[in-house]
């Protein structure tokens, strides 16, 4: 054994490997737990203590498993590495985003996911149900908006298709009002209507969909410009938090400053619609709305005597302060976290407006559309 | 737990090798014992008592096997055989209860309309696996080509060793018995052991989980949707996937068994140079055909009792083969589809290809890469829309999908078949073998397997793919 232990040094690859081998268990026993991720904007698994009923149905191992891959000395290093050797060998394409032209970044989705009918279905059965009018605001992802600028060949998720298949289905039902938003963003596709490294749109592409959608709900289109305009820089969005790879310039987010009087928020209460603290971490466009929450209602103060009920996935949070032009109140609704009912919640202002804001991407894969429908 | 984790990689190989190499020699057994308990147990500790029951019935089968032998009696070598049977019955049956009792429930209810309830039972990692290990202690036993083991713990040791356990290599029991006694580690030995460790590594990490994330990707958009030439570079990526994904295995396993001062045999020789099917499967999971050949088909006769006979056996060990892969009709015709090739070669095909070499690897190439479409894809409705989509000539650009894909994966697949061609040329596959004394080589020789190793790490770090394919078996 003492031999062994001398002539070990004539093997340097023995030394390396289980020096490394065990200077990362080390990083794992000294350095604290991070919360949190900063690069991908998401929270971390941190070391799970033990129990007899954790081991038992093995929820134990999975989480310390997590825990191992998510808290690894040099994660953020390791993970840019690994982007930057994918690009390296050629490929355009990382965890699922791939990049194009101009530096745009998109979502690579392979196909229709088959809960996009059952979520059409859902938001049919809502119209059925309602007492008044419905629309319907459906924003193209920048995948569709920008087919000339993505890698060739790559796979796409089909919008003509869910939209032929939205429009069927809501043929026969009078209270539906729906909005392609695909046409109107089109043709100002050469501007900066879509992050690149982001999957929302920006604020200036909500304002041509404002626009379309003033005019199809019969409201006054308002001019934002009037007031204050700002500019936060250098944002890497959700594209980028999962690519990762070299050579990506960041988007810069527009905001106006539209005053309101209050924000009500499910656990606080804000006096205006942009969280300027936000801009200074990583998810810059969690500023919008102080982010998604399952019920907030605005407080505009405007005295029109109209108010507006909004169903939305995160696209409509920078929609939201031109609308708050138009209206009094707006009661916003996730469903993702929204955890009351939606009928008892529309049966308290049955003249206000209805207005859903959701993009083709969400409508293809989220699971609460069946909330809609809770009658 | 997978040897491609960090979890494996930062929390197992230290705490593990630590304890391992500063144990006295003579509780090095118990400690790998116990080691190879929970790394089979992290991910499946209710099959865990399955692994002792057939720890404890196979060394109680052994022993009395011995015992009834050494009495001489003719009373006694009855019981001899019936222990042998009963303990045969045991592993077999515990294989055909776990893995094909789904299989079975569902034919039988389709054929007769009936409504046996299927039992569902989760397949426990590695059962086809340490059944084929197990058996051959025991039919080698049976035969007097070995003799018994009386430690239980040793016998324990050589079912549950981590490196082969849950895919493999199929290590029968006489090639391992003297080690189980007695090995030795040196540092050489670990140095290789290593050198062969990150290879495996590599081998599955870089190529086999990236060109995965292709064939993946053709199943989300639907074979019907895919153009000629992406299905033909689907046929290459999965061709290369399984080879990269179970020769990493393997090489990673007789690494890890180095280091542990075993010698686990070679899985792999280039099966894709192979000029027939016949030659591929000498080439590809050498174990497991090995295992067929010497505890089925010469058994049965092999090729020695005619030509009828020979096809017979042929076909009941191809079968076996093709249902061993996997409880599905796909495995079967899979196995059969080499039955039928490998007698063609046997009759007159084997000449024509002998003479023919360019025609012989184009031949072998395709049908190699056909065969793992039956392989792979389980619904038979799928698979005929994939093998219309090779030959749907009108689609050729029609669709750009080629270019995506090419561009992305072109250089790794490129890398694969080079890699597997067996075109990478002898002095630089030979420069991370460690020891050879030529200081330079060596230096190039660890540099190599630094890189390797950190590029490992990286992707590991972000991954969010990483199955083994023969998991599954």
């Amino acid at each position: 054994m003492k031999e062994n232990l001398k002539s070990i040094i004539e093997y340097p690859g023995v030394v390396i490997f289980f020096g490394l081998c065990v200077a990362m268990l080390a990083g794992y026993l000294i350095v604290p737990d991070k919360e949190y991720s900063q690069m991908e904007n998401r929270y971390l698994q941190k070391r799970p203590s033990v129990s007899a009923s954790s081991l038992a149905d093995g929820s134990f191992m999975d989480s310390f498993e997590t825990y191992t891959n998510e808290q690894v000395m040099f994660r953020d290093f390791l993970v840019k590495c690994k982007s930057a050797f994918v690009w390296a060998t050629g490929s355009v394409e990382n965890n699922g985003i791939a990049r194009g032209d101009e530096g745009f970044l998109f979502d690579k989705t392979t196909a229709i996911s088959p809960k996009a009918s059952k979520n059409i279905a859902a938001i049919r059965n809502f119209v059925r149900e309602s007492d008044r009018d419905v629309y319907i605001a459906i924003a193209p992802t920048s995948v569709w908006v920008n087919a000339d600028r993505l890698p060739t060949g790559m796979p796409v998720l089909d919008e003509v298709s869910l939209s032929n298949e939205m429009t069927l289905a809501l043929a026969d039902e009078k209270n539906a009002h729906i909005i392609y938003l695909y046409d109107i963003l089109n043709e100002h596709r050469d501007e900066y209507i879509f992050y690149r490294t982001d999957h929302h749109w920006t604020t200036k592409g909500a304002g041509y969909a404002y626009e379309e959608i003033a005019d199809e709900m019969d409201l006054d289109r308002q001019d934002i410009s009037r007031y204050d305009r700002s500019e936060a820089y250098d944002f890497y969005g959700t594209h980028y938090a999962k690519y990762k790879g070299p050579f990506v310039s960041p988007d810069t987010i527009e905001y106006y400053d539209v005053p309101i009087d209050s924000l009500e928020r499910e656990k606080d209460t804000k006096y205006d619609l942009i969280d300027t603290d936000k801009f200074d971490g990583f998810d810059k466009y969690g500023a919008f709305m102080y982010g998604n929450d399952g019920k907030c209602v605005v407080h505009a103060g405007k005295g029109l005597g109209k108010n507006l009920y909004i169903f939305k996935d995160s696209y409509a949070n920078c929609l939201i302060p031109y609308l708050v032009m138009n209206y009094d109140n707006i009661t916003v609704m996730d469903l993702r976290y929204f955890g009351g009912s939606v009928s008892e919640e529309i049966a308290k202002d049955p003249q206000a407006d209805i207005l859903l804001v959701y993009n083709w991407s969400f409508v293809n894969d989220d699971n609460h559309f069946y909330k809609l429908a809770d009658k | 737990m997978v040897f491609s984790s960090l979890l494996f990689l930062f929390w197992f190989i230290p705490i593990f090798f630590a304890l391992y190499y500063i144990c006295p020699a003579k509780w090095r057994n118990i400690t790998l014992f116990a080691g190879s308990i929970v790394f089979y147990a992290w991910g499946e500790p209710s099959y865990l008592i399955l692994i002792f029951v057939s720890i404890l019935v196979n060394w109680a089968a052994g022993m009395a096997i011995a015992k009834f032998r050494s009495s001489h009696d003719g009373y006694y070598i009855r019981w001899e055989k019936i222990t042998f049977v009963a303990a045969m019955i045991f592993d077999f049956g515990m294989l055909f209860v776990f893995k094909y009792t789904g299989f079975f429930v569902s034919n039988i209810n389709s054929l007769f309309n009936t409504s046996f309830r299927d039992p569902a039972f989760t397949l426990p990692l590695g059962i086809s696996f340490y059944t084929f290990q197990i058996a051959s202690y025991v039919i080698d036993l049976y035969r007097g080509k070995i003799k018994e083991e009386r430690n239980i713990l040793t016998l324990g040791t050589y079912l549950v060793m981590f490196p082969q356990l849950i895919a493999g290599p199929i290590v029968v029991y006489s090639q391992v018995s003297e080690e189980l006694h007695k090995r030795e580690i040196t540092p050489q030995k670990v140095a290789e052991g290593i050198a062969v460790f990150i290879l495996g590594l590599s081998s599955k990490v870089l190529i086999a989980n990236t060109v995965g994330e292709l064939w993946k990707d053709l199943d989300l958009i639907g074979y019907e949707r895919i153009s000629m030439p992406l299905a033909w570079l689907g046929v290459v990526s999965f061709t290369l996937q399984i080879y990269f994904d179970f020769n990493g295995y393997s090489l990673m396993a007789r690494g890890l068994g180095k280091m542990l001062g075993f010698d686990i045999p070679m899985n792999f020789n280039y099966p894709y140079i192979s000029l027939s099917l016949t030659e591929f499967w000498r080439r590809w999971h050498m174990t497991l055909s090995g295992w067929f050949r010497d505890y089925v088909y010469i058994p049965l006769g092999g090729n020695r009792k005619g030509k009828i006979r020979t096809y017979v056996n042929l076909f009941i060990v191809w079968f076996l083969t093709g249902f061993w892969h996997g409880a599905g009709w796909n495995f079967i015709c899979w196995g059969l589809f080499f039955f039928v090739l490998l007698s063609l070669e046997k009759s007159f095909l084997g000449d024509f290809l002998n003479r023919h070499r360019l025609f012989a690897r184009l031949y072998s190439l395709l049908l190699i890469g056909l065969s793992w479409m039956i392989f792979a894809i389980t619904d038979f409705h799928k698979l005929g829309v994939y093998f219309s989509r090779l030959v749907a000539f009108s689609s050729i650009g029609a669709s750009s999908d080629f270019v995506y894909y090419a561009r992305n994966y072109g250089v790794v697949i490129a890398i694969g078949c080079i890699m597997s061609a067996s075109l990478v040329p002898g002095w630089l596959r030979g420069i991370i073998k460690p020891g050879s004394g030529v200081a330079a080589r060596e230096i190039v020789g660890i540099a190599v397997q630094v890189v390797l190793l950190f590029m490992c790490v990286c992707y590991l770090a972000d991954a969010s793919y990483n199955p083994f394919l023969y998991f599954r078996f």
